[in-house]
């Protein structure tokens, strides 16, 4: 099983801790699982091409060259997915100069840029040939006739998409399916999320998602989805705030600890305990 | 008696110290010199691709949000903004930059201002936003006769600050040649620094590359609140000003600030633009 953990520059306290688990505690687990390294999004503060949600974006310091070369080589224990998934960008775009440094400082030939635009995916992958792509969970939405090929590293989507995209005849172990029913289901979700990306686009701090008063999310079981033959798993954070541990850590625990040691498991997970 | 007017700092850092100063002015109009009033405020919003005069030691991206309020209180307030894009090294490439753009988009009306350096990034703005002041900036470091040529194209022309005392050449200009000149008056930079241009490149490739850090030799700079620093060539006092630049016709002056702290700022206001027996209330308004 593959897993794609949230956006690593936020969430590193705790996907290292849980880290920890996966390579000590194993008895702890719900399923086998000790990996080589982990999957982990990157959404750099304010870079206004990622495409995911405010609450990652805005309020924090920008970074600079030193802190993101130096990020971008402090821990192999990391392959990271770049979103550049704002499905608002144009040509111009792709000289943004962050945008360009960020591609630069992490193009290792394991890293992977995530996508929701064809015609974006093609530039990059000849600026920086040394990239897999993986598609958003926007995709469908934004191209009229997807060049699936283009999407080695796979398909982000959500449950209620899967019955959609089988037209595309994508193999099961190229989909990775997100485990956080949180806004999907929700009527105005496409809404909300277009509006949130515009806002985004225009360096705006107005969030659809941390104004939004319905949110709330549902956790989904690997299990039935382990049944259809699906390996790969990610978890939508939009909308989670990143103080809201708790929320975090219910996901992670949720997830991965099996009942009995979710409480011993919670205290490593904030730090408390090894 | 003639009317002189100072660009400020504290666009964005600082701004609301700025804020404090222009209220502190509506409130106590008695506490400035009879003569003088904020011509305008200047500085970056950031993080800003086409800055290059100054770096900072740290960068805090503002929102669209903030931009549009800073905009709209200054317009409220009739004091012109002006934005800082003196990078010098700037290439076709970067003048589509979004977050650029967006501030030009913004802030764009006949009261606006933007200094330029790069021939580049002028002709850009005279096709895109055209309803702005333009100022040609001190970074370009020209001669003297070099600046008096550009008289006519700008709406200020922001003297090298070496030329700041060659009354020679100055006292020869016509009234309305003077009214275009702006004079830096507490530049940090040592008067006669040989690598001043080559700094403001070096500052420019740092903002084009997102702070990576540089070094440069002799890059020295003077707190402009030591006593040494009044006695800087190139510094012009609130003295000067009043006895001998405002008789001969000048009235343009520039404080250096976007990246001195607060309480430095507050100290330059006090020094250039309040009378003596108001600052120290200023002072303390300003920095509690």
């Amino acid at each position: 099983m593959n897993f794609l953990f949230p956006n690593e520059i936020f969430y590193t306290d705790i996907i290292t801790n849980l880290n920890h688990i996966f390579q000590n505690h194993q008895d702890f687990l719900n399923f086998n699982f000790k990996p080589s390294f982990l999957n982990a999004e990157l959404s750099l503060p304010f870079n206004y091409v990622n495409g995911g949600p405010l609450n990652t974006v805005n309020g924090n310091d920008f970074l600079d060259a030193s802190t993101i070369n130096l990020l971008s080589q402090k821990n192999i224990l990391f392959r990271y997915y770049i979103n550049c998934a704002n499905p608002f960008l144009v040509k111009a775009d792709l000289q943004d100069i962050y945008t360009n440094l960020i591609l630069t400082e992490y193009e290792n030939g394991s890293n992977i840029i995530v996508s929701s635009l064809d015609w974006y995916t093609k530039d990059l992958l000849n600026k920086y040939p040394n990239y897999k792509v993986m598609a958003s969970e926007d995709y469908f939405l934004y191209n009229d006739k997807p060049e699936i090929e283009l999407y080695s590293a796979g398909f982000k989507c959500h449950k209620k998409d899967l019955e959609e995209i089988k037209k595309y005849q994508i193999p099961k172990n190229k989909i990775w399916i997100n485990l956080v029913d949180s806004c999907q289901t929700c009527s105005s979700y496409s809404k909300c999320k277009k509006e949130e990306q515009q806002a985004q686009i225009m360096f705006s701090t107005n969030s659809s998602f941390l104004n939004c008063n319905k949110f709330n999310f549902t956790m989904l079981t690997i299990k039935q989805f382990i049944e259809l033959g699906y390996t790969n798993f990610w978890f939508d954070f939009s909308g989670i705030s990143q103080s809201d541990i708790n929320s975090q850590l219910i996901i992670f625990l949720n997830t991965f600890i099996k009942p009995e040691y979710q409480f011993q498991a919670d205290l490593i997970l904030r730090g408390l305990q090894k | 008696m003639n009317q002189i007017k100072f660009a400020i700092p504290g666009l964005y850092n600082h701004f609301d110290l700025t804020k404090k100063i222009i209220n502190f002015k509506e409130n106590f109009p008695d506490a400035f010199l009879d003569n003088v009033n904020i011509g305008a405020v200047y500085g970056n919003f950031q993080y800003c691709i086409w800055d290059g005069g100054r770096n900072f030691a740290s960068y805090n991206y503002s929102s669209l949000e903030v931009i549009r309020s800073t905009y709209e209180y200054l317009k409220e307030k009739n004091i012109p903004l002006r934005l800082i894009f003196t990078n010098t090294i700037l290439e076709e490439k970067h003048l589509s930059d979004r977050f650029c753009n967006l501030v030009c988009s913004i802030c764009e009306d006949e009261n606006n201002e933007i200094v330029v350096n790069s021939p580049l990034l002028e002709n850009y703005l005279k096709t895109y936003y055209p309803k702005y002041q333009l100022i040609s900036s001190t970074t370009k470091c020209n001669i003297l006769s070099e600046s008096i040529k550009e008289l006519d194209r700008y709406k200020y022309v922001c003297l090298d600050y070496n030329n700041n005392h060659n009354w020679e050449e100055l006292d020869k200009l016509s009234q309305e040649k003077k009214d275009k000149i702006e004079f830096l008056c507490n530049a940090i930079c040592p008067s006669g620094c040989p690598n001043r241009k080559e700094h403001y490149r070096l500052n420019s490739l740092y903002h084009l590359s997102f702070g990576k850090n540089y070094c440069i030799d002799c890059a020295i700079t003077n707190n402009t609140l030591h006593p040494d620093h009044y006695n800087q060539k190139n510094t012009i006092s609130s003295k000067e000003i009043q006895e001998i630049y405002v008789p001969k016709g000048f009235s343009m002056f520039k404080l250096e600030g976007r990246t001195l702290g607060r309480t430095e700022v507050a100290l330059n206001i006090a020094n250039y633009l309040l009378k003596p027996e108001w600052k120290d209330f200023f002072i303390m308004l300003c920095i509690e």
